[in-house]
């Protein structure tokens, strides 16, 4: 195997788990998105949802702002420029992959 | 010529009320069904290009007023306001939403426009016909699309947030 295939090792754990390439890719197309709306899109429970946000937050790669909105409490998340540069490297270390594999 | 730019002048102000009212609703109504989300946006660039199509719509109007005023067709007013209205602002908000029901509304728009063209009725009378009827349109089908909204996602039991 050449060193070029074994760089699939290299890629991003914490994005490359699919319920956080979820997540990060969705905040990625948005300039933010509240918990409600990211459990709705994903399909996470609120306990998963919750786990992974803490794991992305904890890398830096998302920023979670807790707030109100009237009575409701409001979670915002949004995708650093950290978040955003790991997402960038890691599509294109998934493509380069991928094309030497086809 | 001062009746059609007042018209104008409510449309922009209505939309700028509707604005508010949406996003009043947006937060009573849907954040705490489906949640909160914010698009990336040019705040900049995009309160310049709102005026930028208020003053080409309102451009636009007056000229129309005046061509028909000069060839004598001052009467089918109406129906130049409903190709208009159809096509500058329907058609370009269904394209830019995607949402089919700007198509039908844009459609209504025109069939109305050249409906009251044909009606015999005076000018005054069948522009402000067809803005009523079609306040009342862009209603239903708000309405209807709101109704559909809530019966899809009913508030949650608890508390919606984490």
């Amino acid at each position: 195997m050449s060193d070029d295939l074994r760089s699939v090792t290299e890629l991003d754990r914490l994005i490359h788990e699919p319920a956080r390439l979820l997540i990060v890719t969705i905040l990625s197309t948005l300039a933010s998105a509240d918990f409600l709306f990211l459990q709705r899109e994903t399909g996470l429970t609120k306990g998963n949802l919750s786990a992974h946000l803490s794991k992305l937050e904890a890398a830096e790669y998302v920023k979670i702002e807790k707030t109100f909105k009237g009575k409701l409490p409001l979670t915002i998340c949004r995708l650093t420029a950290s978040g955003q540069k790991a997402l960038r490297t890691y599509r294109q270390q998934l493509q380069d992959f991928m094309n030497k594999t086809a | 010529m001062i009746l059609q730019s007042s018209l104008i002048l409510i449309l922009i102000g209505g939309a700028f009320v509707l604005r508010r009212v949406v996003n009043l609703l947006k937060s009573r109504v849907t954040y705490p069904r489906t949640g909160y989300v914010e698009y990336h946006m040019d705040d900049k660039n995009v309160r310049w290009k709102r005026i930028l199509t208020a003053a080409i719509a309102m451009g636009v109007a007056m000229a129309s007023v005046a061509i028909a005023r000069r060839i004598g067709a001052i009467d089918s007013m109406v129906a130049v306001t409903g190709v208009l209205v159809s096509a500058i602002l329907l058609v370009k908000q269904a394209w830019s939403s995607g949402v089919r029901r700007f198509y039908i509304l844009s459609a209504a728009s025109l069939i109305l426009g050249l409906a009251l063209s044909m009606s015999g009725l005076a000018n005054g009378y069948n522009l402000g016909i067809f803005y009523g009827l079609m306040g009342i349109a862009f209603a239903i089908s708000g309405g209807l699309t709101l109704w559909r909204y809530l019966y899809a996602n009913p508030l949650p039991a608890e508390e919606s947030n984490e």
